[in-house]
């Protein structure tokens, strides 16, 4: 008898899922409770109004957009670069340098061992003297805290796309690309990577929840709460109900994200193969 | 003129010989195979006209350029993988037109080439499916249509057959023959299945360790190998022996039967032992109740000791004086072939004989 067919391994399966889910869905569902309960005896969403109208002033947005939308504009940036930089190397080394590939993980989780604290520290040491002073610039500083969220997101993105080239047979792929006149750049661009477009989400998703939710890295560089990460660690030192409010948008600002990279992904594959009609 | 020129072609791995000496002379739609076993050299050599490897010695010439160094992608050389390597994220039109594309052709005459393409692999109907929803043949067929469809000047093909079954590899073996004739395409085949080499190539290149063992056309090579691995390679050959009859003679003795050669033994002692070979098909089975007929011919009485019945064709393994024989003689519907443990002759022409030495 299968294991499918054997009703107690099924029972057990399905009260492993459900412990896990619970797990995951609980803290989620009384986080939202709470932050439904800004009105005594009242269930009401004030705490979300709050946090969508406080202004730090009678002139500027509400904190909560420009944050938000800092850390969102980090985090593709972040995206692009990890992926421009990530994905090249990656496919070299699987491709041409299958002998380095043991450097390469182990350089690839590096990221684990270096504290965020360490790595801002060592940017600040490094960078706001000449003759590299970065952050005397808000576009130095932003490219320093792109670089250490790279550095930060390494490990997932290259596993992501690692695991992703090693699905495709990328040897026989980019040699039958090169016969038909296409460049490194076209082999990359059209033919490697409309095949990693799983491994790339995932990654793409993993980086966007780390950035957008970053506080070590983000703090030290723009002390100014500019980062939504400084942002909800400053309202949860002030406030009670809209970090839990907070919360719960984060959360639905990833899944929207989810959705909408994978509707992005679906739909440039349709464009791909109406090309020739 | 020659066409394609691989003059002196060397490639080392570490210390290791992948090929040494390569020199062959193409001229313009001619197709030749590289025959070999596994390690022979014949997908290196290959893969250094595409580009994929760089010779440590010597030169490739095309079309009187030397591209040697050349990138693969400005060689104008099409290449077809055994493992098809198909786009997966593309359709059939997409990936048949995706070489079209690079080369910057206006899109409606890549729809017009394309559509073409799919005409002469027959698969019109099918532009718009992925390779996942083809099966290997028509994989196949679809790589050979992205390979030829940017018209390019050489088309490599890789074992490309070897992933696909017996009956679909007979009929796509014709399609490639026709294609390349049709287009007049000038075309390398590399296989380690003699009858793919022998059925499709106006020339064959034998590879061994690396060396040309014989270039020739399939008749040469099989007719008058020129080494003694080319013989046993190709095809399947008999070795017999036999002691000489006398000093620089052409006849040998074996076990009570005199069996003469084409040629005399120069240089040999009377008693030497001689070795000869002989392909299964030029033995002829006999029933022993049949005189020799004809004077012109060897006779040798064997046991039979299996044999095979293939449909046109009645493999039988005999034994001459404890060695064993394979025959091959056509199915004669009025004349069953004999059973295991009869005694048979076996006739064979004088010239059908090939000295081991000689070769």
């Amino acid at each position: 008898m299968s294991s499918k067919n054997n009703p107690i391994t099924y029972w057990v399966a399905v009260a492993i899922v459900t412990i896990c889910a619970l797990y995951l869905i609980v803290p989620l569902l009384t986080q939202f409770d709470f932050s439904l309960r800004m009105k005594r005896d009242v269930l009401s969403l004030d705490a979300y109004v709050s946090v969508f109208t406080t202004k730090p002033n009678a002139v500027d947005p509400p904190k909560f957009y420009t944050s938000l939308l800092f850390s969102a504009g980090m985090a593709v940036l972040t995206i692009a670069f990890s992926l421009l930089v990530i994905v090249p190397t990656t496919f070299w080394v699987n491709y041409r340098l299958p002998k380095f590939k043991p450097v390469m993980d182990l350089f690839s989780v590096m990221p684990f061992a270096i504290p965020g604290i360490v790595l801002a520290f060592g940017y600040l040491r490094t960078y706001t003297s000449p003759p590299l002073a970065l952050t005397n610039t808000d576009a130095g500083t932003a490219f320093l805290l792109v670089g250490g969220y790279t550095v930060g997101v390494m490990p997932y993105v290259y596993r992501s796309v690692d695991t992703g080239l090693r699905a495709i047979d990328i040897r026989t792929l980019t040699e039958a690309a090169r016969s038909l006149g296409a460049g490194w750049a076209t082999v990359i661009w059209k033919v490697i990577m409309p095949n990693l477009r799983a491994a790339v989400i995932s990654a793409s998703l993993i980086t966007f929840a780390v950035a957008v939710g970053e506080y070590t890295l983000a703090n030290f560089l723009f002390p100014d709460e500019r980062a939504f990460g400084s942002y909800i660690a400053a309202i949860g030192r002030n406030r009670i109900f809209e970090p839990a409010a907070l919360t719960i948008i984060s959360y639905l600002l990833v899944w929207a994200c989810v959705l909408a990279v994978q509707r992005i992904g679906r739909g440039s594959t349709q464009t791909q193969t109406a090309v020739i009609r | 003129m020659d066409f394609l020129i691989l003059n002196d072609l060397r490639k080392l791995y570490g210390s290791a010989v992948a090929v040494e000496q390569f020199d062959l002379r193409m001229s313009r739609g001619e197709f030749v195979s590289f025959l070999g076993p596994s390690g022979s050299g014949k997908t290196t050599t290959m893969r250094m006209v595409a580009g994929f490897e760089n010779p440590d010695r010597g030169t490739i010439v095309l079309d009187g350029m030397d591209i040697t160094n050349l990138q693969p992608n400005k060689r104008k050389v099409g290449m077809v993988f055994q493992s098809y390597a198909l786009f997966p994220h593309l359709t059939v039109r997409d990936n048949i037109g995706f070489g079209l594309m690079l080369s910057k052709m206006p899109k409606a005459e890549i729809g017009k080439r394309v559509d073409e393409m799919l005409g002469l692999i027959q698969m019109t109907e099918l532009g718009q499916r992925f390779p996942s929803q083809l099966s290997g043949g028509q994989q196949q067929r679809v790589a050979l249509a992205r390979a030829i469809a940017p018209r390019p000047q050489v088309l490599l093909l890789d074992e490309p057959l070897s992933a696909l079954d017996a009956k679909i590899r007979v009929g796509l073996r014709a399609e490639i023959r026709a294609i390349q004739q049709a287009l007049g395409i000038t075309t390398i085949y590399v296989t380690h299945d003699q009858e793919e080499a022998m059925s499709l190539s106006d020339r064959v290149v034998v590879m061994s360790h690396g060396r040309v063992e014989q270039v020739g056309t399939p008749y040469a090579i099989y007719n008058t190998p020129a080494t003694t691995f080319v013989a046993g390679f190709v095809g399947t050959l008999n070795v017999l022996q036999g002691t000489l009859t006398q000093t620089g003679g052409d006849t040998l003795r074996i076990g009570s039967t005199n069996v003469r050669l084409a040629t005399k033994m120069e240089g040999r002692k009377a008693d030497s032992l001689i070795k000869f070979q002989l392909r299964p098909e030029a033995i002829t089975p006999h029933p022993v109740t049949d005189l020799p007929g004809n004077p012109a011919l060897n006779y040798l009485n064997a046991r039979v000791e299996g044999v095979t019945f293939l449909g046109a064709v009645v493999r039988m393994r005999v034994n001459v004086n404890d060695s064993p024989l394979s025959v091959d003689t056509f199915n004669n519907p009025r004349m069953p072939p004999p059973q295991k443990g009869d005694t048979v002759q076996l006739a064979f022409d004088p010239g059908a004989c090939m000295s081991v030495a000689a070769v």
